[in-house]
């Protein structure tokens, strides 16, 4: 039986507006191999804050509706951007250094978007299934499979999906679909292609994504219940130079 | 309008057109395509069997425990199981929402000076109009409106705006709507072009076009709206969305070429729309007055405005509790093949009835949100052009979307 208090709220929540939040997670791989002696490709992730910023200053709703949260992650995950809207952002700079652990960025993932659901619904948000961008160009160092399970667990309400983009050639195909779940996709860069090039058309296309999701018309209307997922556009790589996608598409349910 | 894209198969990703947005040459729109494509369609047979997914109301609904749309048993007609008959019956009772205050303001400075703001604006204030077009062609006016007194009973509204959210990406306006009328009826087509297919300004356009005008030609047909052909009427919009894909894919191709092998899916990807018509007769004739819904494909919401008891929720497009909504014709023109679903509401005086995008109807909802509670005090009454305009140029943080409401308002 419900108490009088949880009447109430629920009668305020029939009566009003509630406003429907994006929460993207991308985690940068910041380790040893992004750096100019190999991959090269640190400055071009150091462009992706900026990037976002520019993106929501030009667009109120995707600046309205999205939440970015930014982890950089070696051997040890770390929250260099708390949950907070493109334009509220400050341009953090990644310095490539350390192996490649996806265990503890994997629960590290988990934690937070725990965490920041409860701060969105405390705030009277409702959101959409949080998105995860994993950014990476090696072979994780370590196993894993026990906490990548636990992210994606469909008991866990909030289950992202997952995206996973392997920058440059050393990272296997067989990897980056093996991290990539829900309505996530796998995405590699073409042979011949610099990472530094792959990196900043990716993050190009994820912002014209992000566009889309979060205003695409009557998407932050979706009532009754339902969680909205975010939007990829596998369009907008399907005539890329340096990406191509690995997943396949008859598979995938684009909504 | 948010669509489930249809999936590219690989043969026609690969045989699609490589820049789609050149399909339409600069002079081209929905009207200057020629003829009507329906009319160059063989008719339906006319043996041929309108069988509709529910059964039809023939009598008129109890207002307070009733059914909304009154499934019962057709007297006159056996097709029906009756347990289909009572399970409808059974399932679709009238839910009323009567509306607390409208707490809406006038905007009092800056571009909307003067719009009403129902509930969270949200970012709406900071998102400028624009002009722009990403499309080279596709111009679509922002807004359209029409209203006029059919009869002393019966009065209308029509109205279009472009959303929030095709401002700010340059697109243009993806709803429609067309009104058909004769001496008898008056017919409502609204549609709603998918969001990503780019081109579904064109088609939604050319399907509310073709439904209009198929519909009130169904109806002279018809001894009773029941009886009309609906098949037919959708038959005829579906085909109309498949002739339009084909004769762009020609465009691209070039006069001389051969006829393009173009799939409805593929032309689903760039033209899919929904579409939805409102039939009502131009006046109450022996106490009755009974509009018709036919939904030839899409998610509509379906509304009536009572004075005294609120809003009913005939069929909310994305409530997956409603009992009306249906699969069968879930999927936007061309695709799909089911027959229109066919609802009526008899009208009693000082109600009126709405057929609404998802636009409208998502911030709606079951009418006690703000826009609900907005729309429930400004369009009780019959209201001319401007006023239809205005009071549909709300503001609100969840209305980014097109939206397209007709509305008949049963003044005796």
């Amino acid at each position: 039986m419900s108490s009088k208090t949880d009447q109430t709220e629920e009668l305020k929540e029939t009566q009003s507006d509630a406003d429907l939040i994006l929460p993207i997670y991308i985690a940068v791989d910041r380790s040893w191999s992004m750096g100019p002696k190999d991959n090269n490709a640190i400055d071009a992730a150091n462009e992706l804050i900026p990037t976002i910023i520019d993106t929501c200053d030009a667009n109120p709703l995707v600046d309205y509706r999205a939440r970015f949260c930014i982890i950089g992650f070696n051997a040890e995950p770390e929250v260099v951007v708390t949950l907070s809207r493109g334009t509220n952002m400050t341009p953090h700079a990644f310095v490539a250094d350390g192996g490649t652990d996806f265990s503890k960025v994997f629960a590290l993932l988990k934690s937070q978007i725990l965490s920041d659901h409860v701060t969105l619904k405390r705030d009277g948000n409702r959101s959409y299934r949080p998105a995860v961008f994993l950014i990476t160009d090696g072979e994780p160092n370590d196993d894993p499979t026990e906490a990548f399970t636990a992210l994606k667990d469909p008991g866990f309400d909030l289950h992202p999906n997952v995206f996973v983009f392997g920058v440059g050639k050393n990272i296997s195909t067989e990897t980056i679909k093996q991290y990539t779940d829900g309505r996530g996709l796998a995405l590699a860069t073409k042979d011949n292609v610099s990472a530094a090039s792959a990196l900043k058309e990716f993050i190009s296309s994820l912002m014209t994504s992000i566009i889309q999701s979060t205003t695409q018309a009557g998407s932050a209307a979706a009532e009754n219940g339902a969680v909205p997922d975010f939007t990829f556009d596998p369009e907008a790589f399907t005539d890329s130079d340096d990406i191509f996608i690995l997943s396949d598409l008859d598979d995938f349910e684009i909504q | 309008m948010i669509w489930p894209r249809p999936r590219p198969t690989r043969s026609e990703t690969e045989d699609s057109p490589k820049d789609e947005s050149s399909l339409v040459s600069e002079s081209s729109s929905a009207h200057g395509l020629g003829d009507d494509p329906a009319s160059e369609l063989s008719p339906e047979p006319a043996e041929s069997a309108f069988v509709p997914d529910r059964p039809i109301a023939t009598s008129p609904p109890e207002q307070t425990t009733a059914p909304a749309l009154a499934p019962q048993l057709p007297q006159s007609d056996t097709q029906f199981a009756p347990a289909v008959a009572d399970e409808a019956l059974a399932l679709t009772e009238t839910q009323w929402t009567l509306p607390g205050a409208t707490d809406a303001v006038e905007v009092l400075d800056g571009y909307y000076a003067g719009r009403s703001q129902a509930g969270n604006v949200g970012p709406m204030l900071r998102i400028s109009p624009s002009i722009r077009s990403r499309q080279f062609g596709a111009y679509v006016p922002d807004s359209v409106v029409d209203a006029g007194v059919v009869s002393d009973s019966v009065s209308i509204g029509v109205v279009s705006i472009k959303g929030a959210s095709h401002h700010l990406k340059g697109d243009p306006r993806q709803d429609a709507y067309a009104i058909a009328s004769d001496d008898s009826w008056v017919v409502i087509a609204i549609a709603d072009g998918v969001s990503e297919a780019r081109m579904s300004h064109l088609s939604a356009a050319e399907a509310s076009r073709v439904a209009a005008n198929e519909s009130l030609r169904a109806l002279a047909a018809a001894h009773d709206p029941a009886d009309a052909d609906w098949q037919a009427v959708g038959t005829k919009s579906r085909s109309a969305i498949r002739t339009l894909g084909q004769r762009l894919a020609q465009q691209q191709a070039g006069s001389g070429s051969a006829q393009p092998d173009v799939s409805d899916r593929l032309i689903a990807g760039i033209l899919a729309t929904t579409c939805d018509v409102l039939a009502v007769p131009a006046r109450r004739i022996d106490g009755l007055l009974r509009a018709w819904r036919v939904r030839i494909a899409g998610d509509g919401s379906f509304y009536v405005i009572d004075p005294n008891r609120g809003w009913a929720t005939v069929d909310s497009g994305k409530n997956p509790s409603s009992t009306i909504i249906s699969n069968a014709v879930g999927d936007p023109l061309p695709l799909g093949d089911a027959p229109p679903e066919v609802e009526h509401w008899d009208l009693d005086p000082g109600q009126a009835i709405v057929l609404c995008t998802d636009g409208f109807g998502d911030v709606i909802d079951q009418g006690a949100r703000p826009v609900g509670r907005y729309l429930f005090a400004a369009w009780q009454q019959p209201l001319d052009t401007v006023q239809l305009l205005r009071t549909s140029s709300f503001l609100n943080t969840n209305a980014d979307d097109d939206r397209t409401a007709a509305i008949v308002w049963a003044t005796a």
